[in-house]
């Protein structure tokens, strides 16, 4: 059996083509002297494009995207990721010629449908964060950090204050600070106590009248809920500054509890985490903004609105930071979420962080034998563990991740967050099942005793994936991007020699 | 692999006086995320089972073979008062990688 594991380039012959054109009855035209020198390619400077027939096309593209790994496919416990199950009515939905084939320069009397969705949308995740007004328009989990953090300056800028500082905890997701820095400010690393939570009282030492903002996952990025959260929102508070929420772990709270009622004044959700719309390959995604009702004159415009029975937008906000996106944000990936949403209800969305939670703890009481637990109180949706143990006995976390992928598995997060030593981070989310999870402990298990009985077994995998352990150094340092014939000739020449 | 100590380096170390069943070695340490990053330290812990031994000048400098893995044919360490030893490139998987402070 042939098995496609060529570069197209490799299966390349030439002269062979996926098309066949009749044969022009225009002249050709010699376009030397014609067009300016710079203008004409040189035939020996044409792209080396692969010749392939149409069938050795599809096979070939249709080979490579069964080696993708994705959730319709297999586990995907990546910590802090969410990579939960894309319910298909979703697309379904998404599909309607309705919602897919209308266009956003439409004036808003002909797209009242699409318009009403965006706001209901609005209004549904209101009421899910505890926050006063929602913008859809950020396209992802950064740039809806950084809209909230724009209006976090323009807010203070109203004040006649010139805050600089943003307050970030050392188990931060590594957006928080460079959102901060992309929006102007300086960033100011909270440590974590004992437990993993935030100093309180480091917090209190660091917190004045610089401080604009302090950014919080709750639970954080250790899966551990902050309990002290209404004690630390009125420290900032008391100190002028505003309380931003990462919702990055959204999946953990929903419909138990609200950033807003923990005091948070801006949050960001990753809808393509939480609300379940596609994740990953880089978008499109969507990161609404919600605000309390202080910061309503700062989000961005237009804002859609209701006016009587009509939907309609609304930039008549002359202290908002203005569009951050073009049109109304993602609208596919928006329809998404309010299909979820809608489909879930306020009942399933509260399994839904039960789920996570339980399946969380569940795992981690399976494993927690195995490896190093820094943190054993009871987690939220996600957990950390240490490869510690395991380094001592000369095999690393890196190691064993690259073990699990022979059992079909995508490995949890790994070295994140920085504060445990080789962490493992894993998510397994609300929509596995026990078996899933049973096999998941299995293999990290069996994982843990060969790094004792066979350490070589882990220290060369992977080795059921079409290529093995990669050089990730060569990779860095001299990465190859581009196929040329040449390159490819040096490279066989290495390997035969290696 | 070859390994040298610079001047300061060697000096430093010969003066060191380390804890008993500890020995010196270069660990890589590894930041993740989206992405990878790895640094080398100079730090002084006990033997790991497939620990390499790269002598020079009669220092015994071991690593483990995650460590050789990633760390260049040749590689030299330096050591400052400010900095204190200094191993090696750092590298990082993609420019999303958090750097290690």
């Amino acid at each position: 059996m042939v098995e496609y594991n060529d570069l197209i380039f490799e299966i390349s012959r030439p002269g062979r083509s996926g098309y066949s054109l009749p044969k022009s009855d225009v002249e050709s035209v010699d376009l030397q002297g014609k067009l300016p020198k710079h203008l004409i390619r040189d035939e020996n400077e044409a792209a080396e494009l692969p010749e392939v027939s149409e069938l050795q096309l599809v096979r070939h593209y249709t080979a490579l995207s069964n080696k993708n790994h994705g959730i319709d496919n297999g586990f995907y416990p990546l910590g802090s990721c969410t990579m939960k199950y894309n319910p298909k009515i979703n697309e379904d939905i998404a599909r309607l010629p309705g919602f897919s084939r209308i266009h956003p320069y439409q004036s808003p009397e002909t797209a009242q449908g699409a318009l009403e969705l965006l706001y209901n949308l609005q209004e549904e995740l209101a009421v899910i964060t505890g926050m006063d007004a929602i913008s859809l328009q950020p396209s992802a989990g950064a740039q809806g950090e950084w809209t909230g953090l724009m209006m976090v300056k323009a807010y203070h800028e109203k004040n006649g204050e010139n805050r600089k500082k943003v307050l970030v905890p050392d188990s931060a997701h590594g957006t928080n600070p460079a959102s901060a820095s992309v929006a102007g400010f300086e960033t100011t690393t909270i440590p974590s106590d004992k437990d993993g939570l935030v100093d309180l009282e480091a917090l209190k030492q660091l917190v004045n009248s610089d401080t604009a903002a302090l950014m919080l996952t709750n639970p954080n990025t250790l899966g551990l809920f902050e309990t002290e959260i209404e004690e630390i929102a009125q420290v900032v508070h008391e100190a002028g500054g505003l309380l931003y929420y990462d919702g990055a772990n959204a999946n953990a709270i929903l419909g138990k509890t609200t950033p807003g009622a923990m005091g948070f004044d801006i949050v960001h959700l990753n809808l393509h985490k939480t609300f379940t719309t596609p994740h990953g390959g880089g978008g499109p995604g969507a990161g609404p903004v919600g605000v309390k009702a202080n910061l309503i004159p700062y989000l961005p415009v237009p804002r859609i609105e209701k006016d009587g029975e009509d939907y309609v937008l609304n930039s008549d906000y002359p202290l908002s930071i203005g569009r951050v996106k073009g049109y109304h944000g993602n609208f596919g990936i928006l329809v998404r979420a309010y299909t979820y949403i809608r489909t879930m209800g306020p009942e399933g969305l509260r399994q839904v962080s039960e789920g996570a939670v339980l399946h969380a703890n569940y795992l981690r009481k399976k494993l927690e034998e195995h490896f190093d637990s820094p943190y054993t109180q009871l987690c939220k949706h996600e957990f950390v563990l240490s490869g510690s143990r395991q380094k001592k006995l000369g095999v690393r976390t890196l190691d064993m991740a690259k073990r699990l992928l022979d059992f079909g598995y995508h490995p949890p997060t790994i070295y994140f967050p920085l504060n445990v030593e080789e962490g493992l981070m894993i998510e397994p989310t609300e929509t596995e099942s026990k078996e899933t999870m049973d096999a998941f402990a299995e293999a990290m298990i069996q994982i843990a005793k060969e790094v004792e009985e066979d350490p070589e077994m882990v220290l060369n995998a992977p080795h059921t994936t079409i290529v093995g352990r990669l050089d990730e150094v060569q990779a860095a340092r001299k990465p190859v991007v581009r196929y040329t014939k040449e390159k490819d000739a040096e490279r066989e020449k290495e390997t035969v020699k290696a | 692999m070859v390994i040298t100590l610079t001047e300061p380096a060697l000096d430093k170390l010969k003066t060191t006086k380390i804890k008993e069943q500890q020995y010196p070695r270069i660990d890589a340490e590894v930041a993740g995320g989206c992405g990878m990053s790895m640094k080398f330290k100079l730090v002084f812990d006990e033997l790991r089972p497939n620990d390499s031994v790269i002598e020079y000048d009669g220092i015994q400098i071991r690593l483990d073979r995650f460590t050789k893995r990633y760390l260049d044919e040749e590689t030299q360490i330096d050591y400052n008062v400010e900095e204190g030893f200094l191993v090696g490139e750092s590298f990082a998987s993609s420019a999303c990688a958090i750097e290690i402070d």
